[in-house]
């Protein structure tokens, strides 16, 4: 990898035209995604949010290569990555950081972050090593914690290591499925706010599912709102709140007009799930 | 300040001394565990309750078994149970790990040999011995196929959960990351099953014990377990205790000997405690 590995770039568009996914154990014919339409810009930070089991865990699934799909396609620039007659392929241009976490636990954190590059056979040791701690000095991740096993890391940390195991392998885009779902609101503000300095410093494109609309709002250039089953797209909001953004953004009027927009598209959908009362999806 | 710190860390860290590891709860109910199956035994056999009258007290089987290790014929038995035991579990582990593993990843491993091996379980380690005595070239091996055929199931069964209670996100992660499927077996399934096979290892050591002696009863010229019936028939009576407890200290010995060993390879299980002393010392 070279000097550049994390510098800004034109690349991670992600194309997602007229997909639809549709389960099928005996016949029962679940429709999880119905005819989804979106564009996420390269650099762009984009935020899907829905009630549970709206199907949005199955289109960043989709995206990731770990589902596939029944309609449509997906593109990554201008490389297909998901169709109805292609194999699930997951790969290292599109990196998933995991709801409840999966760093390998049985592997410190070092090993956990440069276990990418040398899976791929892209560095030796030596320099996977030297390519982790640069980022790591960059990204603000003690090196203190090199030697220690996940589990002994704050779970606030040990999403902190995840993000980065991911951007060392400089993927185009990086895929968040809730990932600060399980962390307290104290943990959880400190790594939005960790995540919008990463975002600052990588440029990367971010796909960032959650459920919560406060997060979504404070985070994202544009937030997409998904409905329950059929999942489709309801609704975009441009969050039209200057960059770099801190915790004050939340007290501000512009933030709680966004905020109130995004709580009236989401209630409506979140009442027809109440009432349809299906259990979550994925 | 540092003195505070310090009386802290000895209220935290406070060194047990001889005196109380000897008194300790535990160590007090552990003793009184083992000592009043001797008492009891002392007394029954003492009063001639029922047909206790016809074994030997305590103090003749500490008799005996004195002078019995000082024989060559002890050390002999000993080592021939032993050498049998480690030969049956060592194949038991050396098929059984290497076999669960594949049957836990892979579901048509499983579709292929879980039937078959469902069918064999249930058989009971010595139903196999004139079988083994008609294939296998001498009659050690026929002794030691059944600690192996004891061990084999435990270590077996032990290793299939460990690989399938995997999280799946460690395997989509290590998709993400760029892991062909050998990677995967070596850096997610192997690892990631290691507790389980431990313990599976462990038990099987224990059980590998009794699948010796069994074995031992039936044929073989040599062995504890061939010495206890012996004795039996000799009207050795003392002899027959001594063997069971050289048999079950052995057992014991050898299964702890295991955990031991393999607490080695899964040091991550301990990285909490572990952590946690480093940053009260620190």
């Amino acid at each position: 990898m070279d000097n550049n590995s994390l510098e800004q770039n034109n690349e991670g568009r992600i194309t997602i035209d007229h997909v639809s996914k549709v389960y099928d154990p005996e016949g029962a014919n679940v429709r999880a995604l119905n005819n989804c339409c979106a564009e996420v810009e390269p650099g762009e930070f984009l935020v899907l949010i829905g009630p549970s089991g709206c199907g949005k865990t199955t289109l960043l699934n989709a995206i990731a290569g770990f589902e596939n799909i029944t309609e449509g396609s997906i593109y990554l620039d201008e490389k297909i990555i998901a169709s109805p007659d292609m194999n699930q392929s997951p790969g290292a241009d599109r990196i998933v950081v995991f709801q409840n976490g999966a760093l390998f636990p049985w592997k410190t954190v070092l090993e956990n972050l440069i276990y990418g590059p040398m899976v791929q056979g892209k560095m030796f040791r030596d320099e996977a090593v030297a390519e982790v701690r640069r980022i790591m000095d960059k990204l603000g991740l003690s090196r203190s914690t090199e030697d220690l096993y996940p589990d002994s890391l704050s779970s606030g940390m040990k999403r902190q290591v995840e993000i980065i195991r991911a951007l060392i392998n400089n993927p185009k885009v990086l895929l968040l499925d809730e990932p600060f779902r399980a962390l307290d609101s104290m943990t959880k503000s400190l790594m939005h706010e960790y995540l919008l300095e990463v975002y600052e410093i990588t440029g990367k494109t971010i796909f960032f599912v959650t459920h919560d609309l406060e997060e979504a709002v404070f985070l994202a250039d544009r937030v997409i709102i998904m409905t329950t089953r059929p999942g489709l797209i309801k609704a975009i909001i441009d969050v039209d709140i200057p960059r770099p953004r801190d915790f004050h953004v939340l007290a501000t009027v512009q933030f709680m007009e966004f905020k109130d927009r995004a709580v009236k598209a989401v209630r409506e959908e979140a009442l027809k799930a109440f009432e349809a009362g299906d259990r979550e999806l994925a | 300040m540092a003195n505070a710190k310090q009386e802290a860390l000895e209220l935290v860290f406070k060194q047990p001394t001889f005196v109380s590891k000897v008194f300790s709860q535990k160590t007090i109910l552990n003793t009184i565990s083992v000592v009043s199956v001797f008492v009891v035994w002392a007394l029954l056999v003492h009063f001639q309750v029922y047909r206790f009258s016809l074994l030997p007290s305590p103090a003749e089987v500490l008799e005996w078994g004195r002078e019995w290790v000082t024989t060559k014929v002890f050390w002999i038995d000993t080592g021939m149970t032993t050498a049998r035991v480690l030969v049956g579990v060592t194949a038991a582990y050396v098929i059984g790990i290497p076999l669960g593993l594949m049957i836990g990843w892979k579901k048509v491993f499983s579709d292929l040999s879980f039937p078959m091996l469902e069918i064999l379980r249930p058989i009971p380690a010595p139903a196999y011995l004139p079988i083994a005595i008609l294939l296998l070239p001498w009659q050690e091996a026929s002794v030691a196929f059944i600690p192996f055929i004891d061990a084999l199931f435990p270590v077996l069964l032990n290793t299939i959960i460990g690989v399938k209670l995997i999280d799946r996100d460690y395997f989509r992660a290590a998709q993400c990351l760029g892991s062909s499927p050998r990677q995967i077996f070596w850096h997610v399934v192997l690892p990631g099953a290691l507790p389980s096979i431990s313990s599976g290892c462990a038990i099987g050591m224990g059980i590998g014990w009794m699948g010796a002696v069994v074995g031992e009863m039936i044929t073989g010229k040599w062995g504890l377990g061939y010495r206890i019936w012996e004795s039996y028939i000799l009207l050795r009576y003392p002899l027959i205790i001594d063997g069971m407890i050289a048999i079950g200290i052995l057992g014991f010995a050898s299964s702890k000997l295991i955990r031991y060993l393999t607490i080695r390879l899964v040091p991550w299980r301990k990285a909490i405690t572990e952590s946690l002393d480093e940053s009260i010392t620190k």
